[in-house]
């Protein structure tokens, strides 16, 4: 694996700035929702995470936790050889020590405890159960976001819920340290499909996953406008919002990142 | 033999293929683009009464209205077809089964999003995003189970290796499937990749997938793959043909729920 990754760094051209994918690796990293914490019906959440390290040298990582709803300083190191790699069924009990729901933030930092911006991190994550009733899985996948790259002055979903009977949640994670941030989400269509907007506010470095509604066909063809409506003097682009979408039968999930600098749509979309 | 030979190439070809070291990117996760590749899509028939589906969502973020081109990259034996639709300003489409009531084709395969102008060549304003999920109906049940892949802005598509790093089921890998897909985005060559499992012993698994041009190729690695292990996927091409247009993933899928995700291969790293 040495030899594979040495030759990655040497030889393989990189993306442009405007890049938004595939993914590379990058000194700090945001995973918007992570979990060890029970659900419905016998569930019972897990997040399977790949951490890899690309650096050729060994890298101290911080692991920060962003719990659900409260401030927390909580945090773990760990080394990771050079260009080296773990993976964990259940990182957040397994290297964190942490239940619940909740968000990491991913720094590579150097023996100081300084970010080192020679840190080249990647992460893959899932968050999985064992489905009630058999020995297989279902699970949704969320993409790692580096967190040089997040600035958000408003953002919007547009893959949330679907022609079926779901259930939808909205998840903001406040990487701000200091201030609290409140949200409007809201739907800027006036259709036929009722939803009032959600006033959120979440405290500096958690993060807030909200139920947005549960049934048949609830938000199907709908963007969803995420606006941060904090006071200017302490209001904050460091911020990142996703739409997490679950099947009420089978426990089928999806997830997207809100998309940052889209626009109010002006008109009903097409189903 | 023939593996040693392959290897020695894999190592020759990117030796010399070395490239410039950019600075630390900054990324934005998800954004509009001109021309968007979706790297699987499907309307096909799966085992044990399943029928895959593309769940595609595609929205028009330009202030005007956009005629968007569709072409379709078939999977193996299939055959390439164009359309081209309208998309109104600041407005978008979804549907459910995109593949075949968009575009009319079946199969496997993978789509190319393009911005055009009214004359056909690429409108370079074109702000268009999409969304995109590969689902089937759960026999037996009225759920869905589903993967998603995100759509790439071919700008951002320059590979001569790639990995892969989260395949495999943890909990009992037997029980999960492993696909790699591989996308050729070169217009006119096919290209010959060689999809490697090394182990910690030194041995090494190998698959050899030819693509033809302007196509995508989906193989099986069977089920039991660790869920440690590494899967390196390098393109042999040899000679002046040997194109860096090309993406790949990897797709999961358990065996018994159909519960299943994907992750596009990492292409490489910023220097400092």
């Amino acid at each position: 694996m040495k030899f594979w990754v040495i030759v990655l760094f040497v030889c393989t051209p990189l993306v442009g700035a405007d890049v938004v994918q595939p993914p590379v690796p990058a000194p700090q990293l945001l995973i918007p929702a992570a979990g060890n914490t029970a659900g419905a019906s016998g569930t019972f959440f897990r997040s399977d995470i790949t951490l890899v390290n690309f650096a050729n040298h060994d890298q101290i990582v911080r692991l920060q936790w962003l719990p659900q709803g409260i401030s927390s300083s909580a945090s773990k190191m760990i080394t990771l050889s050079a260009q080296g790699w773990i993976r964990s069924l259940d990182f957040v009990g397994d290297y964190l020590g942490q239940t619940g729901l909740g968000a990491i933030v991913i720094t590579g930092i150097t023996s100081a405890g300084d970010i080192d911006p020679t840190a080249a991190l990647f992460a893959t994550t899932r968050i999985w159960t064992l489905q009630p009733g058999s020995s297989a899985t279902t699970s949704q996948t969320f993409p790692a976001v580096p967190v040089a790259s997040i600035n958000s002055p408003s953002a919007a979903l547009f893959g949330v819920g679907g022609k079926g009977n779901y259930r939808e949640n909205i998840g903001i994670v406040n990487l701000d340290p200091i201030n609290a941030q409140t949200f409007e989400v809201g739907n800027p269509l006036s259709g036929p499909i009722p939803f009032a907007p959600l006033v959120i506010t979440v405290p500096p470095m958690p993060m807030q996953q909200t139920l947005l509604g549960s049934g048949d066909n609830t938000f199907g063809v709908l963007e969803l406008i995420i606006v941060n409506v904090t006071d200017s003097a302490t209001r904050s682009n460091s911020w990142v919002a996703y739409g997490s979408t679950v099947d009420n039968f089978s426990g089928d999930a999806w997830s997207e990142l809100a998309v940052v600098g889209a626009p109010t749509f002006c008109c009903a979309p097409i189903g | 033999m023939k593996s040693s030979l392959i290897i020695i190439t894999i190592f020759c070809v990117t030796a010399l293929s070395a490239a410039q070291i950019h600075n630390n990117s900054v990324v934005l996760p998800l954004t509009a683009a001109p021309q968007l590749l979706i790297p699987v899509a499907g309307s096909t028939p799966g085992a044990n009464g399943t029928f895959f589906r593309s769940d595609i969502a595609m929205f028009n973020f330009a202030s005007h209205d956009q005629m968007v081109k569709l072409r379709w990259l078939p999977g193996s034996g299939g055959t390439s077809a164009t359309s081209t639709i309208a998309i109104k300003a600041q407005s978008g489409i979804r549907s459910a089964d995109f593949v075949a009531s968009i575009l009319g084709q079946s199969g496997l395969g993978s789509i190319l999003v393009t911005g055009v102008n009214s004359d056909g060549t690429a409108d370079v304003t074109a702000r268009l995003y999409v969304s995109s999920r590969v689902w089937t109906r759960e026999p037996g049940t009225d759920g869905t189970t589903s993967q998603s892949l995100p759509a790439i802005p071919t700008s951002a598509v320059n590979m001569q290796a790639a990995a892969l790093f989260a395949a495999g089921g943890a909990d009992n890998p037997a029980n999960y499937r492993v696909n790699v897909g591989i996308v050729n985005l070169d217009p006119n060559n096919m290209q010959t990749f060689a999809v490697s499992l090394p182990t910690a012993s030194g041995s090494t698994s190998l698959f050899i997938v030819a693509v033809p041009a302007m196509s995508m190729q989906q193989i099986g690695l069977g089920s039991g793959v660790s869920s440690t292990q590494q899967i390196n996927i390098q393109n042999v091409t040899g000679g002046a043909t040997q194109s860096n247009s090309w993406i790949a993933y990897g797709s999961t899928v358990d065996n018994i729920t159909g519960d299943a995700w994907s992750e596009l291969a990492l292409a490489g790293v910023t220097g400092q």
